[in-house]
């Protein structure tokens, strides 16, 4: 894939990452998460012109994951930590189980990998406030 | 009777223009200047016709040969000199000049063999004029002694008739390479070989030696003299190259230099068959300025096919779907190509070849005032040479809505071994056209459309070191001489594109290249995909002869992409995975790669170009072959080419079908050596499973 082609991909993708994190809720300043896509796009684009510019592209992609988790953080959409790490391993393992079977194509692996992470948020978001106050009861008595 | 003429004289020459002429082709034509018989120039007369190029979609005057119209540059003492017998072997043709109202009468001395005087051959020099005859004499052949020759290769057939089959008798031409040679005041010098890699060790002690081979029957010796020479001689020597590396000399053949332009001449020389020959040619004279003459030649031999091995497939095609409309002319053509002439073109002893093109059937429409529409003459020339000619009747016999409509069937010719001859002793690396020429006058609009491909395909005499158009020296051309062109392929389509494909094939290795002229930032070829039945693997990538190598960058990308890649590996599609993979795409793919996939026999090769390289000239794909393929008869089904969606993506084109064979030799150094491939080769550094082996 082409660099321009991969930035919208990427840019997309960031959109729906944060709509992924976001499902549940109001997703905060969208306008600007548009404009962090587009300004995805034209970084990779820049690639054309300088290719050795495409080192940013590292970077990018650590935004692209971890941005939407920290807006899920600073929103209140992720309880704490712990609940960001527990959404990654439950992903990751319903991840492996729906795509084992399945033959390895980008666009597969991009709906299976967004449904799983979906559900798994979806999981979450129902048994890990309660999780977490089974756990602090007890600390607090 | 001889008149008084007030003559036009040119260096000594009248200049006679001769309409509807015998075909002079192959013959020496003498006239006697009061002393001595001497050669008389024969300068075939275009006629210019503006002419549709597919290729740029442009028009053009070009000029056009049917080969009986010429100028011939007689002495101007022949006019008042009657001439004494004629000499043994030679004929009396007798050309009656014209200028206005007075006459003259001119004997020539005609034949196949030339005049030796002493220890020069006085031949005939040929040369394709580029503009109407100016000359105010006009000539006319009164005693023609044989009815004009008919174009023996004027023959229509199918595509299928032309496959050369083993113990078919075969005559190739092929070239002989030279550089040019500059020459100023008094000169004497060997021309030297053009040889890729600057090696010419044949001759102990005989320097500028260049390779015939064996079986070589004779010559056509093309040179252009820019500037002006006096008192030219050319002269071929010709060598028997022995094992040891000694070379004796068999004979030499000398002929006075044309003083200027471009010419060429036929030129038998009897050589033993079965000895490997090598010519060397000097050319002496006086240059009053700088001047320089290029030779070329173009050698035909004979050769026996023994195994299917030895010869290959050439193959070139224009995509056409486009309409032509013109105005006000009385004749219009469309011209087809140029496409490349390979060395080795399989002829046939009469002049025709294993050979074909295919011209596709199209329509003309001409607007029609007239009651009843007239037939329509089409002319087709190869190479700007008249070929043949066919009538096409209308639709209807009247005309409809002002309009008469003529369906122009598709036709089939043998390629014409005489015109490649001629492009090769033209140039260096010669060339093929096809020109369709319209009788219309009378219309005042016309309009032509074509919605077919135009196709030839030719056998060849395997020609292992030189295909003249993509001419690489070192990596990864190195094996040249093992290393056989087995297949080419080249599109000249319109919007300019033109791009050729070759697979070049030796026992270890495989080399598939591309060049091409699509070379624009915005648009150009980005891929390409060979569809082959010859199992392979490994593919490695080359611009030119420049091994890619991937960026610092790149390599600094994926190597940090590495270092975090293990957390990918923790689900085959995470979120994570999948955004990670996508960065190392990026990196990945901004050098170019081959890859191979394989399906039913199929092997599919493809080329991406990277999108951080420029658009790339020229690309091989090396490829190593299977130890046992599975059948020697191999196949290159289809070729497509990439086309970049600048700044998107690189899309594939739709497959152009191939659809030629080759044959892969026989495995093993005893039956290789044994398959008798005697070529151009020679012209690299010489591998010795050929030349060290007896030829029989």
């Amino acid at each position: 894939m082409y660099p321009l082609g991969a930035g919208v991909f990427l840019a997309l993708f960031y959109l729906v990452l944060v709509g992924l994190v976001f499902f549940f809720h109001v997703v905060p300043g969208v306008g600007r998460r548009v404009l962090e896509a587009a300004v995805l796009v034209v970084l990779f684009a820049s690639f054309h012109m300088y290719p050795p510019l495409s080192l940013t592209a590292i970077p990018a992609a650590l935004f692209v994951l971890l941005y939407p988790v920290h807006l899920g953080l600073i929103y209140g959409v992720f309880k704490d930590l712990t609940h960001v790490v527990l959404w990654f391993v439950l992903s990751v393992a319903l991840g492996v189980a729906v795509s084992w079977p399945l033959p390895q194509i980008l666009w597969i692996n991009v709906l299976v990998a967004v449904s799983t992470a979906l559900l798994a948020h979806y999981i979450l978001l129902k048994t890990y406030p309660r999780l977490k106050r089974r756990r602090e009861k007890p600390t607090a008595t | 009777m001889v008149l008084a003429l007030s003559v036009v004289v040119v260096a000594g020459y009248i200049e006679v223009y001769v309409e509807g002429g015998p075909d002079l082709d192959g013959l020496h034509i003498y006239a006697w200047d009061g002393e001595e018989w001497v050669p008389v120039g024969v300068i075939y007369v275009p006629e210019c016709i503006d002419t549709y190029v597919v290729a740029t979609g442009q028009w053009a005057s070009m000029p056009y040969y049917n080969m009986s119209r010429y100028i011939l540059q007689i002495p101007s003492e022949a006019l008042t000199h009657n001439p004494p017998d004629t000499p043994p072997g030679l004929e009396r043709w007798t050309l009656e000049v014209q200028n206005g109202t007075r006459r003259a009468v001119v004997e020539l001395a005609v034949g196949k063999t030339p005049i030796t005087k002493e220890n020069l051959t006085l031949t005939t020099w040929y040369a394709l004029g580029d503009q109407p005859p100016k000359t105010p004499h006009r000539g006319r052949f009164i005693n023609p002694p044989r009815a004009p020759p008919k174009n023996n290769a004027a023959t229509e057939a199918d595509t299928t008739s032309h496959a050369v089959s083993p113990g078919a008798t075969i005559y190739p031409i092929g070239s002989l390479y030279f550089q040019p040679v500059k020459v100023s005041g008094s000169f004497n010098t060997y021309v030297p070989v053009d040889t890729p890699d600057g090696l010419n060790i044949f001759c102990k002690g005989l320097p500028e030696m260049h390779w015939v081979g064996f079986e070589v029957l004779n010559f056509t010796v093309g040179v252009k003299v820019s500037g002006t020479i006096n008192y030219g001689t050319l002269t071929l020597e010709f060598y028997n190259i022995n094992f040891d590396g000694t070379c004796t000399f068999i004979t030499e053949y000398s002929t006075p230099l044309p003083s200027s332009g471009s010419r060429w001449v036929n030129i038998d020389v009897p050589l033993p068959q079965d000895s490997q020959i090598g010519v060397r040619i000097r050319v002496e004279g006086y240059a009053p300025y700088d001047a320089t003459i290029d030779v070329y030649v173009a050698a035909r031999y004979k050769k026996t096919v023994n195994n299917l091995a030895q010869t290959a497939t050439s193959k070139a095609t224009t995509r056409s779907s486009f309409i032509v409309t013109a105005s006000h002319r009385d004749k219009i053509a469309v011209f087809f190509g140029p496409y490349v002439a390979y060395d080795g073109l399989a002829a046939a002893s009469e002049g025709t070849s294993y050979s074909y093109i295919y011209v596709p059937p199209h329509s003309a429409r001409l607007r029609w005032t007239g009651q009843h529409c007239p037939p329509l003459t089409v002319y087709y020339y190869i190479n700007e040479i008249a070929y043949t000619q066919h009538s096409a009747a209308p639709a209807t016999p009247a005309p409809a809505n002002g309009y008469c409509n003529y369906n122009i069937p598709s036709t089939v010719f043998q390629l014409w071994a005489r015109g490649y001859a001629i492009s090769k002793a033209l140039s260096k690396g010669g060339e093929i056209t096809i020109s369709l020429v319209y009788d219309v006058r009378g219309s005042p609009d016309v309009t032509i459309s074509f919605n077919d491909n135009l196709e030839i395909v030719y056998h060849r005499w395997i020609e292992p070191f030189h295909s003249n158009y993509i001419d690489r020296v070192g990596y990864p051309y190195d094996e040249w001489s093992s290393e056989l062109l087995r297949g080419t392929y080249q599109v000249f389509d319109l919007t300019s594109l033109n791009m050729t494909s070759e697979i070049r094939i030796s026992r270890s290795r495989i080399a598939l290249s591309l060049a091409h002229n699509q070379l624009d930032h915005m648009r150009h070829i980005c891929g390409a995909e060979w569809a082959i039945t010859i199992p392979v693997s490994g593919p490695g990538v080359y611009y030119g002869d420049r091994w890619i190598e991937e960026p610092w960058w790149a390599r600094l990308g994926r190597g940090l992409l590495d270092v975090v890649g293990w957390l990918a590996t923790l689900s085959r599609s995470s979120v994570f995975s999948i955004v990670v993979n996508l960065v190392y795409n990026i990196f990945q793919t901004a050098s170019g790669s081959a890859s191979v996939d394989s399906s039913n026999g199929l092997y599919i090769v493809r080329w991406i170009k990277g999108w951080a390289e420029p658009p790339q000239p020229t690309v091989v794909v090396l490829l190593d072959p299977a130890s046992s393929p599975p059948s020697r008869r191999a196949e290159w089904r289809y070729f497509r080419e990439g086309h970049s969606a600048f700044p998107w993506a690189c899309i594939i084109a739709s497959p152009r079908d191939v659809n030629t064979n080759t044959y892969l030799p026989r495995t093993g150094a005893i039956q290789w050596s044994f398959a008798k491939i005697w070529t151009w080769r020679g012209q690299t550094r010489i591998s010795t499973d050929v030349l060290t082996i007896h030829a029989r």
